[in-house]
C-alpha cells in the first residue's frame, strides 16, 4: 500500500470511518502478526501484540507522525517495543524466551545433509524452530529481511541502525542458522543419546 | 582469489545458475556454496509459506468493536481482550496475587517490625496517604500486626482495584505498595512514584 494511501486511509479513518480503519488493518496487520509469531514463536503474543499495536492505532494519541515515516513503518516499531517488552519481562521472571521443548526440537533437521533438509517439510520446521532459537538481534533481522521481505534501509530505520548493521546481522544470522542446521559429525553424538539394554564394558 | 576474496564479492544469498570459478577449485567454500543455497531456498520457501499465516479472524472482530466504541458508533461492543475485558478477569488475578502475597510478604526489617507497622498502617490509610482502600477492605482488620509490600502488579489488577490508570499494556507491571492485614489479606494500595 502506498504511504500516500496508507495516509488518507487514517485521515479517513480518524474521522469515525470504520471502513477505512477495515482497509488499514486488512492491508497491514498481517506482516505485524507474523513478524511478532517469528520472534516470540507464540500465536498468542502475536495476537496480543497485534491487538495492542492496533488499539494504539484506534486511539489517536498513537504519536505516529506522517513526516517522519510510513504508518506501517511506525506499527512495526510499536509491535517490536511491545516484543522487545514481552522478552524482557519474561528473562526478568526467569523463563527462557523459547520454551524449553522447542530449544530441543532446534536440533537438528532430519538428515545430515541440510541441502537435502531444506527441500522438505521437515527441513523447513527446522529452519524456522532455528530461526525463533537465535538470539534476539539476529532473529530480528532474518524476521523483517528475510521472512518478511523488508528491504535493508527500511529495516535499519525500524532497528534503529545502520545499513551496515543490519547487513552484518543477516550474514551472522545465516552463519548461525547453518551452524544450527548441520551438526557437527560426531560419531559418539550418535550413539550417545542411545540407551542401551547392557552394558558391554 | 583467495576464499576470503570470494566470499567478499559474493553478494548476499544471490546465486546464478552457474558454480562461480573459484568454488570449481576449491571443495571446502564449493559445500558452504551449497549450503548457503540450500538456505536461501529455505528462507524463501519459509517466507512464501509465511505469507499464508495470518490472525485469528477474531481479533478482525474485536478491534472492529473497539473501533466503535472509541468513535462513538452505535452497536458497539467491547473487544473480548481489550484492557477493559481485563476487569473481571484481573478478580482471578488479583486473588492469585494475594495467594503469592500471603506467601512471600517482603516483610519489613524484623527487629522493631511491629513497632515500625504500627505507625505505618495508621497512618497510610489517612485520606492523605495515596492508599486506595480496596473494596472489600475492612477497616476494623487494619491492625497493627499488618504489613506493608512492596510488589509489582499487573495494571489490570491494579485498574480492577480501583486505581486510576492512564491507558496502557494491562499487563505491564507498575510498582506498588500494599498494605496486608494480620492475616496477610491487602487492604490498600498506593503507587510507588
Ligand atoms: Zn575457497
Amino acid at each position: 500500500m502506498a504511504p500516500g494511501t496508507e495516509n488518507e486511509l487514517l485521515a479517513r479513518m480518524r474521522t469515525g470511518d470504520e471502513e477505512a480503519f477495515l482497509l488499514l488493518y486488512r492491508k497491514l496487520h498481517g506482516p505485524i502478526y507474523r513478524f511478532v509469531l517469528n520472534l516470540t514463536n507464540s500465536q498468542s503474543v502475536a495476537e496480543d501484540v497485534t491487538q495492542d499495536v492496533f488499539l494504539a492505532l484506534i486511539r489517536e494519541d498513537c504519536g505516529f507522525d506522517a513526516g517522519r515515516g510510513t504508518l506501517s513503518a511506525y506499527l512495526f516499531g510499536v509491535a517490536r517495543k511491545l516484543v522487545l517488552r514481552h522478552l524482557e519481562r519474561n528473562r526478568t521472571l526467569g523463563e527462557q524466551e523459547i520454551p524449553k521443548e522447542e530449544w530441543a526440537a532446534t536440533a537438528f533437521s532430519v538428515n545430515a545433509d541440510p541441502v537435502t533438509d531444506l527441500l522438505h517439510t521437515e527441513g523447513i520446521e527446522a529452519l524456522r524452530k532455528a530461526i525463533v532459537s537465535l538470539p534476539k538481534r539476529y532473529r530480528e533481522v532474518v524476521a523483517l529481511c528475510d521472512l518478511e521481505e523488508m528491504d535493508y534501509s527500511q529495516a535499519a530505520t525500524l532497528l534503529g541502525c545502520p545499513v551496515g548493521t543490519v547487513r552484518s546481522r543477516l550474514h551472522r544470522a545465516r552463519g548461525l542458522l547453518l551452524e544450527k542446521l548441520q551438526p557437527k559429525r560426531d560419531p559418539k553424538a550418535a550413539v550417545r543419546g542411545l540407551d542401551p539394554a547392557r552394558s558391554l564394558t | 582469489m583467495t576464499c576470503r576474496e570470494f566470499w567478499n564479492q559474493m553478494p548476499e544469498l544471490e546465486f546464478g545458475p552457474e558454480q562461480p570459478e573459484h568454488a570449481r577449485q576449491c571443495p571446502a567454500c564449493a559445500a558452504l556454496l551449497e549450503s548457503q543455497k540450500a538456505l536461501a531456498e529455505g528462507l524463501q520457501r519459509l517466507a512464501a509459506d509465511n505469507r499464508k499465516i495470518a490472525a485469528p479472524a477474531g481479533l478482525e472482530a474485536r478491534l472492529t468493536a473497539a473501533f466503535r466504541n472509541h468513535s462513538g458508533a452505535a452497536g458497539s461492543r467491547a473487544p473480548a481482550r481489550g484492557w477493559w475485558a481485563w476487569i473481571p478477569a484481573a478478580a482471578a488475578v488479583a486473588a492469585l496475587t494475594f495467594l503469592i502475597l500471603w506467601w512471600y510478604p517482603t516483610r519489613l526489617p524484623s527487629r522493631g517490625t511491629e513497632q515500625a507497622v504500627a505507625p505505618v498502617v495508621s497512618e497510610t490509610l489517612a485520606a492523605d496517604s495515596g492508599f486506595i482502600p480496596l473494596p472489600y477492605a475492612e477497616e476494623a482488620s487494619v491492625s497493627d500486626d499488618g504489613d506493608l509490600v512492596d510488589v509489582e502488579l499487573s495494571r489490570a489488577t491494579l485498574v480492577a482495584w480501583g486505581v486510576a490508570l492512564p491507558d496502557g499494556d494491562p499487563r505491564e507491571a507498575v510498582e506498588a505498595e500494599v498494605l496486608l492485614d494480620a492475616g496477610g489479606a491487602p487492604q490498600a494500595v498506593r503507587l510507588v512514584q
